[in-house]
């Protein structure tokens, strides 16, 4: 038992991460990685076969995250719900124009933030998780494909998918007035 | 990515996927292009708000004496009552037995792994007290997961004899052993009480094989529902729940 504690602290960062990609927002992170935790335990008669142990519990998370997810009916289409839950950041404080000469939108906005979220949850879940796991925690191509079991070049493409998604997304948004 | 798309380079940029002549070219283009700089400053940005939105805290609270405490109830109330006293007692000493089988785990101990047979798969989830991971709450989730799942909208319905208690899931290693791709999928239903798994795959494996200690006691059905491999797991005659499969 001690042995699947400490492995679980040891990713348990990674594996917020990941339930956080999957609910679209940090809140129930936590009690997503508590849940799967408690499924891991229910499960303990496969630790013999478990060869990697953190993409195990990195299933469980997804798994637990998507239930949640359903469960509350957060629709993350449209990102409308999870908007909600985005903590707005203030308008910076050197008193900076929230649009700038050009008319672009300025980040450090809760417009902007909002929109950054709504491209977010415009994602799959797995090219999702693949650029929250490079963002957030720095991890290569190959960290990423070995803890969502998919290939190191998939992950590579999820990435670069993602990225080029955002971009167009917010590319549309950022070049008019800022959103109500 | 596209050599001759800008923005693809600009990822490519980004995510130090450039040789060093590479990022000195590029940062000349990027230089002269003030779209390009826009969009590098876009991207920089966003990378910023979603830091801000979904950085991990510095300590994830997990209470594992909860934890254990919320599996050996759930595992205590899947058992019968008359079972209740034997499984207490069986929890106790399974507990003793995991702390010395967790020292013993392959990853720190480097000894081989167990493979995974139908049998053992089966027994498994029946002595879990049949629990799924998660349920579909309605037809339109079950469809909507099977879309996501395998690229098609299918439906599986109980009736009076047969229940979909819900979905479950096994490693990558789990599958590869049960000759499944990583895109399968376990259904848990029950057939007039009998439990019965569902093993679905859209992969190009060949599909689970009777083991010895299945043999005789369990047995494999298949059928492709619309590409769909589905596996019925039965210790019944004949299968059941393979023709409630249904493409929408």
């Amino acid at each position: 038992m001690a042995a699947f504690e400490s492995a679980v602290r040891s990713h348990s960062r990674v594996l917020w991460s990941i339930a956080a990609a999957v609910l679209g927002r940090r809140e129930g992170a936590e009690d997503a990685v508590q849940e799967a935790v408690i499924v891991a335990l229910g499960k303990r008669d496969e630790f013999p076969r478990v060869e990697n142990f953190p993409a195990w519990m990195a299933q469980i998370v997804r798994f637990v995250a998507l239930n949640k997810r359903r469960s509350a009916r957060i629709r993350l289409a449209e990102g409308e719900e999870t908007l909600q839950h985005v903590p707005a950041r203030s308008v910076r404080e050197d008193g900076g124009d929230v649009i700038d000469k050009k008319g672009r939108m300025v980040s450090g906005t809760s417009a902007f933030d909002d929109n950054v979220m709504r491209a977010i949850n415009g994602l799959d879940e797995t090219p999702r998780a693949c650029l929250l796991l490079r963002v957030i925690n720095d991890m290569s191509y190959k960290e990423i494909g070995q803890i969502l079991e998919i290939p190191e070049g998939t992950a590579m493409s999820h990435v670069f998918r993602a990225r080029k998604a955002m971009l167009q997304r917010l590319g549309g948004n950022a070049a008019g007035p800022m959103n109500a | 990515m596209n050599a001759e798309d800008p923005i693809d380079l600009l990822i490519a940029y980004v995510e130090g996927q450039m040789s060093a002549d590479q990022r000195a070219a590029f940062e000349k283009t990027l230089a002269a292009s003030p779209e390009l700089r826009q969009q590098f400053e876009l991207m920089r940005r966003a990378d910023e708000s979603i830091a801000h939105a979904f950085a991990a805290p510095g300590f994830v609270q997990i209470d594992f004496n909860a934890a254990r405490a919320t599996a050996a109830m759930k595992s205590r109330a899947a058992a019968s009552p008359l079972k209740r006293w034997g499984g207490l007692i069986g929890v106790a000493i399974a507990a003793a037995l995991l702390v010395v089988a967790a020292l013993q785990l392959p990853m720190f101990s480097g000894k081989a792994r167990e493979v995974l047979t139908l049998s053992g798969l089966y027994d498994r989830h029946v002595k879990n007290g049949f629990q799924p991971t998660f349920v579909c709450n309605n037809d339109a989730e079950f469809i909507d997961y099977t879309q996501k799942s395998f690229g098609l909208p299918l439906l599986a319905q109980s009736d009076s004899s047969v229940q979909i208690v819900g979905w479950t899931y096994d490693s990558a290693q789990g599958y590869n052993d049960l000759g499944l791709s990583g895109k399968a999928q376990i259904v848990l239903a029950r057939v007039e009480s009998q439990p019965v798994l569902l093993l679905m795959d859209k992969g190009d494996a060949k599909g689970p094989k009777i083991d010895k200690n299945a043999r005789g006691r369990l047995q494999v059905f298949e059928r492709n529902v619309g590409g769909v491999d589905v596996f019925e797991i039965t210790p019944l005659s004949k299968p059941m729940v393979l023709d409630k499969f249904k493409v929408q």
